[in-house]
């Protein structure tokens, strides 16, 4: 759209002289965007931080045994089915793991990989058991996968000898702290003696009902040759399940598990909560629309006098409905960056003064111009319907009625 | 002088299932620089031959040429360049924009063809302003202005683009007499310093009798036609008077 400097000059002067209308409208934009910007960087923020825990500091992507492997059921002779065989067999380990821990680690879109022995096992510690998860890892992609850079909440990442690293929650109620011995059974009865050397907090109760010990200790404590699983930390979390599929085709002796497929419901409530965000914010903006589009409609008949004058002094129809949209534009733009900052301030308070401290806005480019952008775009949609009067309008008509 | 508007057979009807012809087949011409007065009672058709003569609205048929071109045809949307470009107007009400102060106004007609007006142009439009005798009302609304002043300072507008035609329709009916002929005085003065063509209607004789000729309209036809100047304004009284048609 080329804009005359008339255009401007004129549409601009309507909005300054009928500032009272002009404030009002500017007001109802900055309202709406305000509303759609704080719901969705809000939910954006409850969404982030629900997958954060969910698994920020747990794997994107699991290797792990295929559920069943087809067998021959032939008889020795290799002629005749043997029925006493059955077509499957189960596999509970990845064997040739090093191989697809080499291939992972040279992903570029992978940040860490983590063979683990993983298995059931009991706590005990004086009368009191505690059941927990055993996890066996190599400390320093293990560290990399659960984050006990940031996760530590007592001691080091210290897995040498008998040293194993237990989730907080276990810890409490066991009251185990840093440099107590405790000991761990497995599923068949035997077990070992192991020494505290960190506490971590993996933010949720089953995350943290873990022990974790060094993949070779975990291995011959579940009685494993091979490991249990590979697991894989990947750079953008969103990519996990793209990512998976395209390990499915390099490798088919193995599954590839995204936290996507762990989680489908978490991820079907999170969709169903941005869809009716979106419903919301939809109407939002229709009603914002239609007050422009009133409000604006008015205005152009309020001003027919004024644009049949300047339609016999040369403005042409073109020139008569630009000076409408630019008058949408403009209390679009000015509403949108008004509304914005309200935005900001609104969920600011609402953080302070209502929020559980356990989430914040999300604040991304996104959220940002996708409300401004819709609401300009609203603005100069609603704007057509004086536009078009304005186009219409017949200078003649005005002079002859006056 | 040669003719700066021409019309041949200028036929308008309005209304599709019962039309009504207003004007019946006008054949007339406009002399360059001159100032004609339109006249004759209501319905006569001498405000829709304005509006067509001024490009504000299609003649049905006939022909009409202004300065060569012809415009007989078209939307009159086509001709928005040609009437900011050549054609002032100056109408019964003021039509002042009332966001914009007198000088602002005054400007407008650059804005819409130009752009911007450049500091040459503002004084230009400050010099019509002050020989009108409006230059000290310049920053003030239409709201504070009195009627007289609202009608100079749309005079001034229709005169700044300095236009070959301006078109004025009954330029002081919304006044007093007294500030009519004031109003009047200014206008005719400075469209003569300009040279610039006035066709004028009005209903008044007294202000007509001002103008260099008279054409009288009569049921959409032409009934008189004459120079005042030549008549005398006796001749000329005595020629409006008289109820038959004469066209020269």
């Amino acid at each position: 759209m080329i804009v005359r400097p008339y255009e401007a000059h004129i549409a601009l002067r309507f909005l300054r002289k009928g500032r009272g209308q002009t404030v009002l409208l500017l007001g109802g934009i900055a309202v709406g965007v305000a509303v759609q910007f704080f719901l969705s960087a809000l939910i954006g923020g409850l969404q982030l931080s629900l997958i954060e825990r969910t698994v920020g500091s747990a794997p994107h992507i699991f290797v792990l045994p295929p559920d069943n492997l087809p067998t021959s059921v032939l008889a020795g002779d290799g002629l005749a089915v043997d029925s006493r065989r059955v077509p499957y067999s189960g596999m509970t380990e990845v064997l040739s793991w090093q191989q697809y821990v080499d291939f992972l680690e040279r992903v570029p879109e992978v940040s860490a990989v983590c063979p683990v022995a993983g298995g059931q096992g009991f706590i005990e510690r004086g009368g009191a058991t505690e059941t927990v998860a055993v996890k066996g890892i190599q400390p320093e992609a293990g560290a990399r996968v659960y984050h006990f850079d940031k996760n530590m909440k007592a001691g080091r990442t210290d897995l040498s000898g008998d040293a194993a690293i237990v989730g907080w929650s276990v810890a409490d109620k066991l009251r185990l702290g840093l440099g107590d011995r405790f000991f761990v059974r497995n599923s068949k009865g035997t077990g070992d003696t192991f020494t505290l050397a960190g506490i971590v907090d993996l933010g949720s109760v089953q995350a943290n009902a873990q022990v974790f010990l060094s993949l070779d200790r975990a291995r011959s404590f579940l009685g494993l040759d091979g490991v249990s699983a590979i697991e894989v930390k990947v750079k953008d979390v969103f990519a996990a399940e793209s990512l998976a599929a395209t390990f499915r085709r390099e490798f088919s002796r193995v599954k590839f598990e995204s936290w996507q497929e762990r989680n489908r419901e978490l991820l079907t409530a999170l969709r169903s909560q941005s869809g009716s965000s979106g419903v919301i914010q939809f109407f939002v903006l229709f009603a914002i629309s239609l007050g422009i589009a009133s409000v604006l409609g008015i205005a152009a008949v309020q001003k027919s006098r004024q644009l049949g004058i300047l339609k016999a002094m040369g403005v042409d129809n073109w020139g008569a409905a630009r000076i409408f949209v630019i008058q949408g534009l403009v209390l679009g733009v000015g509403g949108s960056i008004v509304g914005i900052g309200l935005g900001y301030v609104i969920g600011a308070v609402f953080l302070r003064f209502l929020g559980t401290g356990t989430f914040g806005l999300r604040l991304n480019a996104f959220n940002l111009i996708t409300p401004a952008v819709l609401a300009v775009a609203g603005s100069a949609v609603a704007s057509v319907i004086p536009a078009r009067r304005a186009s219409r309008l017949s200078p003649i008509e005005v002079i002859r009625n006056g | 002088m040669a003719d700066i508007i021409t019309t041949r057979d200028l036929v308008k009807r309005f209304g599709d299932v019962v039309p009504t012809e207003v004007l019946h087949g006008l054949t007339v011409s406009f002399e360059q620089g001159a100032l004609t007065a339109v006249i004759g009672p209501s319905g006569s058709g001498k405000t829709t031959l304005l509006n067509i003569l001024s490009l504000l609205e299609s003649p049905t048929s006939g022909e009409l040429v202004i300065d060569g071109r012809d415009f007989s045809a078209g939307d009159i949307n086509a001709y928005s360049g040609y009437r900011n470009a050549h054609v002032g107007f100056i109408f019964q009400f003021h039509y002042l924009l009332p966001e914009f102060n007198a000088l602002e106004n005054v400007l407008i007609p650059h804005w819409i063809g130009r752009g911007r007006p450049s500091g040459a142009f503002t004084d230009k439009a400050l010099t019509i302003m002050r020989e009108m005798g409006i230059l000290s009302i310049r920053d003030k609304y239409p709201n504070q202005l009195s009627g007289g002043e609202q009608q100079r300072v749309a005079i001034a507008r229709a005169l700044v683009n300095e236009p070959r035609i301006v078109f004025a329709d009954e330029p002081t009916g919304n006044l007093d007499r007294e500030s009519g002929f004031a109003v009047l005085e200014v206008m005719t003065r400075m469209i003569r310093e300009l040279g610039t063509t006035l066709v004028a209607v009005t209903h008044d004789r007294e202000i007509a009798l001002r103008a260099d000729r008279i054409l009288e309209l009569v049921d959409g036809r032409i009934c008189k036609s004459f120079r005042v100047r030549e008549l005398g304004e006796k001749g000329a009284r005595e020629l409006l008077e008289d109820r038959s048609c004469r066209v020269d």
